[in-house]
């Protein structure tokens, strides 16, 4: 925390260093959470630099008190937002996901090194993100600030500005959502 | 909640049970019903399956250009300098101008201290120095082309008669007196040339000294 604060303070004396910094180490979530709610990569850069010269611009408005990633967050819905209000949605490839994707791996369900199974882990990796893609942006932005970013439910509350029952509930019902339609899938691939 | 626990209420708070977020008292109830029960505890094995997969969801990469337009951005054209050296532009655009409203103000005694003619002549002065200045080159100007472009002319003449030498030699050799005389050196160089060329058995000849020269 005590480093954030320096890196604000010294953004806050416009060295480029600190600015270079600041942008380096939330890029990546900004732009995925812009990614998630806008459903377009195109779009989510665009947001994301937006988000950044909003931020930079005024930083002396932030309260160190809260953590900057949830204050990012916040800018960077509210930008987002603004854009699909904008924009239709487009929809995204998943390969092109697959081909930029900065995460480890997907660990393998069942044992087997075999080119075969790890294929099918792959396949199922990509229908699986496909259904959460399919989802509304709301639950999508939810769910990736739950579990890509580890952000408490009360830190979600405050990043996309809504009470925390409705954080639960979404959560509640995001899950719900992806059991059904992964069940459904499941019925469509038993049948002959 | 404990006793009357519906699975209706029990799924509502399965996804906070992984999470970690229920208190401890809830938590027991909610794990004692999913254990107890076939439905609820098929929803937490898929949800906590669900948040596993979550977990690894695919991640897009910043675009490399971020960075750098974010910064060029906020920082601007001049931005890129240290605040000091902001700091110290800004310090020395001032003075420069506050310099320049003193010495304007004050151009008058200046003047009179530095022993130059008044300012106000200054204007006059260089409005008439660079009207007689345009005059001078004007003039030169012209005086040049009066020179020079008669003389071109006359080259582009002299170059234009030698255009005639080659028609004049051929009109020349059509009249008999030149091919006699034309014969006549062609012949004689001939001669002269089978008599004075150098051989061996000529060592020392005439033709062979003079050629050898």
């Amino acid at each position: 925390m005590s480093e954030e604060r320096d890196l604000v303070r010294r953004c806050l004396a416009r060295e480029e260093r600190a600015y270079r910094e600041l942008i380096r180490r939330y890029q990546t979530p900004v732009v995925n959470l812009a990614w998630r709610i806008t459903g377009n990569p195109d779009d989510a850069a665009e947001v994301a630099q937006e988000t950044f010269i909003r931020v930079l611009r005024s930083l002396h408005t932030y309260d160190p008190e809260r953590p900057l990633k949830t204050w990012l967050f916040k800018i960077a819905a509210n930008l987002a937002l603004d854009s699909i209000r904008r924009r239709k949605r487009r929809p995204v490839s998943i390969q092109d996901l697959f081909d930029e994707d900065e995460g480890p791996a997907p660990e393998p369900v069942e044992p087997g090194p075999g080119p075969e199974a790890m294929l099918q882990v792959r396949r199922s990796a990509e229908r699986f993100d496909e259904l959460v893609q399919e989802m509304p942006e709301h639950y999508q932005a939810i769910l990736y600030l739950r579990y890509r970013e580890d952000l408490a439910y009360e830190e979600i509350a405050d990043a996309l500005d809504i009470p925390l029952g409705t954080v639960k509930v979404r959560l509640h019902r995001a899950h719900e959502i992806l059991r059904r339609k992964l069940s459904a899938r499941g019925a469509q691939g038993t049948k002959p | 909640m404990k006793e009357n626990l519906s699975c209706e209420a029990c799924e509502r708070e399965l996804v906070a049970l992984i999470d970690g977020t229920l208190t401890p008292s809830v938590a027991r109830v909610i794990e004692g019903h999913a254990s107890s029960c076939a439905s609820c505890g098929a929803a937490l094995e898929d949800f906590r399956r669900q948040s596993l997969r979550l977990r690894r969801m695919p991640l897009l990469a910043a675009p490399a250009f971020l960075e750098d337009r974010v910064v060029r951005e906020v920082l601007g054209a001049r931005g890129f300098l240290s605040t000091g050296a902001q700091r110290f532009g800004a310090a020395l655009g001032a003075t420069s101008f506050a310099l320049t409203i003193v010495i304007l103000t004050n151009l008058t005694r200046i003047a009179a201290a530095l022993g130059v003619p008044d300012p106000y002549v200054w204007i006059v002065t260089a409005v008439h120095s660079t009207t007689s200045a345009i005059t001078a080159g004007s003039k030169w100007l012209g005086n040049e082309i009066a020179f020079y472009v008669p003389l071109a002319r006359q080259i582009g003449l002299a170059l234009g008669a030698l255009r005639t030498i080659p028609r004049a030699a051929i009109v020349s050799l059509r009249t008999p007196e030149v091919q006699v005389a034309g014969a006549i050196l062609i012949t004689l160089g001939l001669a002269l040339y089978i008599l004075l060329r150098p051989s061996r058995r000529h060592e020392g000849s005439v033709g062979h000294v003079c050629l050898s020269l």
